[in-house]
């Protein structure tokens, strides 16, 4: 389909239109509001023909103030005051404008820098007009004489002060008020763009860290290029999936195949040696390397149902005792026969909820490898840690280059393959360890000695006694 | 005496081949090729001394050729089950099989279980003391290899029934889940294997279906012991 530019524009399908609009639509909204806000505070006094209502009004004010200055012959403080009564009492504000020296006396309270100059300009008016502002609304002039003195008199009302008022008398509120809503719009802007970027970086995130199911689902459903993204993410972590479960299977799958085969072989095997009188060493060895065969296809298979979680887990409750006394008797005699001094320490009441014959071929994996590389000593303790049990298994061989104290649990990795080859290890055998504490929650880890040889610490729970 | 088998498995070939490498040993073998015709071989008129039964078969799969055997045979049934299928032995025992031998195996091994399963339906039935064994309700004849609770004949496969015999002669004794595997069974008993485990427990769930007593006590880490009920 020919994409079209505008469709560009739509802020709901594209990051473009949103980034784009977004920018427009705040400018705008910004040199509009300056301009109104800047008219709106623009002190210019708009004038008005007088209502006939207010005229009476302050006519009646205007003969009340006459008669009661009259009465008391007062000076202008004492008028100040007087003024204040009667506007109180009228419930008006009243302005008193000296024509001969053009002093203002007000009866009103109110801000310092109340502006007189529109007043001044009306000492020449004629008949009653109103004149409002912002903030006030007055009607005037009304000429009258106070103690031998000709005064204009203006009777109106402060305008409470709205926001924009507020504004005006307080510049700063302008300045957070405008701060507080042109940020939170931009970040409410830059949120939608990194809020998608943040969940698309999780998914990245755990896929690297390895597990290979994680998905952008929460990105993928958007219409924009973020979406786009996720969704190329997500196809390209199923192809991934795809290509290292395959390659997972494939070493599965043959050795699945391998088993009928192998069980033929070894059938003939047996067929043979019967026949024959006399032992032939080659039938023998035949027979010995079919059984390695059918061991590293055990391994194998083992290692593909742990690794993608297949493996049944038959948990029964085992004391260490049951689990290690008769793996340590096994190991002891082997440690006899290679003349390799074994100890084996470990408190014989904790509980384990554990796949029993899984954890014991795990260890008994790692015991014999320890064996294997040992000088003169092999050793195995237990830690409990709260609720973690630690059991450790020392010897005191060669240890592990330092960056393959990982990679040794991994299939098929071998230090040294022809150390390897001469003791018939399978090398899946730390493997196997690894993916049998992993289906029961616990860890496995390697670590190289000061004083030499290498420690391999099992972690699994235990049940408090 | 040529003692016979039904070997279930569809793998012709390896067939053959164990035909050759049992023959000489005194088996004679029947073979099917499929589920269907080895149960229909296996509940026919003819007996077998014992029916090796593979798991993956066409047809019908070694558990269910299991499962609607077992509803009218005892016959005693070895499974071959797949090399890395840990629940597959499980599942058979469960099923009533008798004992369960990883595929691919060493042909010495198979020959030695055959042995084993086979010699035990000999001893129990030819050289056993000839008297009947009584502990409260429960009775166990072992000339006709049939056990009584409450005069209610007990369905035991030949597992079920020697492990029953071993506990009553020893009655009140802790016999150990190595004695058992290795008398009964005829094979030492590896680490943590549950094969001991299933039998007992489908002895106890039989002995349950007719009377609701504890008989078989669990001894934790140890094995079982058989008491008498008061």
């Amino acid at each position: 389909m020919k994409s079209r530019w505008w469709l560009k524009l739509n802020p709901l399908n594209s990051l473009f239109g949103r980034i784009f609009l977004w920018f427009w639509f705040t400018a705008l909204i910004m040199i509009i509001a300056t301009g109104w806000t800047s008219r709106q505070l623009a002190e210019q006094p708009r004038y008005s023909p007088a209502q006939a209502e207010q005229v009476k009004k302050l006519r009646h004010i205007g003969t009340k103030l006459q008669e009661l200055a009259e009465k008391r012959n007062i000076d202008e403080n004492g008028l100040a005051r007087l003024l204040r009564g009667v506007g109180i009492r009228s419930r008006v504000g009243l302005l008193l404008l000296n024509q001969q020296n053009d002093h203002f006396i007000r009866g009103f309270p109110g801000n310092e820098r109340f502006n007189i100059q529109p007043f001044l300009s009306l000492k020449e008016q004629t008949g009653m007009i109103q004149v409002e502002s912002l903030f006030w609304q007055f009607t005037g002039p009304l000429p009258i004489t106070l103690g031998n003195q000709q005064y204009l008199l203006f009777s109106g009302r402060h305008r409470p002060p709205g926001m924009l008022g507020q504004i005006k008398e307080h510049p700063y509120l302008l300045a957070t008020l405008v701060l507080g809503l042109s940020g939170s719009l931009c970040m409410l802007l830059a949120w939608s763009f990194i809020r998608p970027i943040g969940q698309l970086k999780q998914a990245t995130q755990a896929m690297a860290a390895g597990n290979l199911h994680s998905r952008a689902d929460q990105v993928a459903h958007r219409h924009d290029e973020v979406g786009q993204l996720g969704r190329e993410f997500n196809h390209m972590a199923e192809k991934l999936q795809a290509l290292v479960d395959s390659q997972k299977r494939i070493l599965a799958d043959i050795s699945h195949e391998l088993r009928s085969p192998l069980a033929r072989l070894q059938v003939a095997i047996g067929i043979a040696q019967q026949r024959e009188q006399q032992v032939i060493p080659e039938l023998a060895r035949i027979e010995h390397e079919a059984n390695r065969i059918d061991t590293m296809l055990e391994h194998v298979l083992t290692l593909a149902k742990l690794d993608a979680g297949q493996q049944k887990l038959a948990i029964q409750r085992v004391s260490l005792e049951e689990l290690l006394t008769p793996l340590c008797q096994d190991i002891q005699f082997e440690a006899q026969a290679k003349q390799r001094q074994f100890e084996c320490n470990y408190p014989k009441q904790t509980l384990l909820d554990i796949d029993a014959r899984l954890i014991s071929s795990a260890l008994e994996n790692v015991l014999r490898n320890a064996l294997r590389y040992s000088v003169a000593r092999v050793s195995l303790d237990c830690i409990q840690q709260g609720e973690q049990l630690h059991i450790r298994i020392t010897d005191d061989g060669p240890g592990l280059p330092d960056n393959e104290l990982e990679t040794v649990f991994k299939p098929f990795y071998r230090v040294s393959s022809a150390r390897n080859r001469e003791s018939g290890g399978t090398g899946l055998g730390l493997a196997i360890a690894a993916g049998a504490l992993a289906s029961h929650g616990g860890r496995i880890w390697a670590e190289n000695l000061p004083q030499g040889g290498l420690q391999i610490t099992m972690e699994l729970h235990v049940l408090e006694p | 005496m040529n003692k016979s088998l039904l070997l279930i498995d569809d793998d012709t070939e390896l067939a053959a081949l164990l035909c050759d490498y049992l023959s000489p040993q005194g088996y004679q073998l029947t073979l099917a090729h499929d589920g269907r015709q080895g149960l229909a071989l296996a509940t026919g008129g003819q007996h077998f001394d014992l029916i090796l039964l593979d798991v993956m078969l066409p047809e019908l799969d070694g558990f269910e050729v299991l499962k609607q055997l077992r509803q009218t045979h005892l016959t005693p049934v070895l499974m071959l089950t797949a090399k890395g299928d840990d629940f597959d032995r499980i599942f058979g025992l469960e099923l009533g099989a008798d004992d369960y031998l990883p595929k691919p195996f060493n042909p010495r091994e198979l020959s030695a279980r055959i042995k084993a399963i086979v010699r035990r339906m000999e001893l129990l039935s030819v050289n056993c003391q000839q008297q009947q064994l009584q502990i409260d309700k429960l009775r166990l004849d072992p000339t006709t290899q049939k056990a009584f609770l409450d005069d209610v004949e007990l369905e035991l496969t030949g597992t079920e029934f020697g492990m029953l015999h071993l506990l009553m002669v020893n009655t009140a004794k802790l016999v150990t889940k190595q004695d058992l595997s290795e008398k009964v069974l005829g094979r030492k008993l590896s680490a943590f294997d549950r094969s001991i485990d299933m039998h007992v427990s489908n002895l106890r769930r039989k002995l349950a279906s007719i009377a609701d007593e504890e008989r078989i006590r669990t001894i934790r880490g140890a094995g079982y012991m058989l008491v008498e009920i008061r």
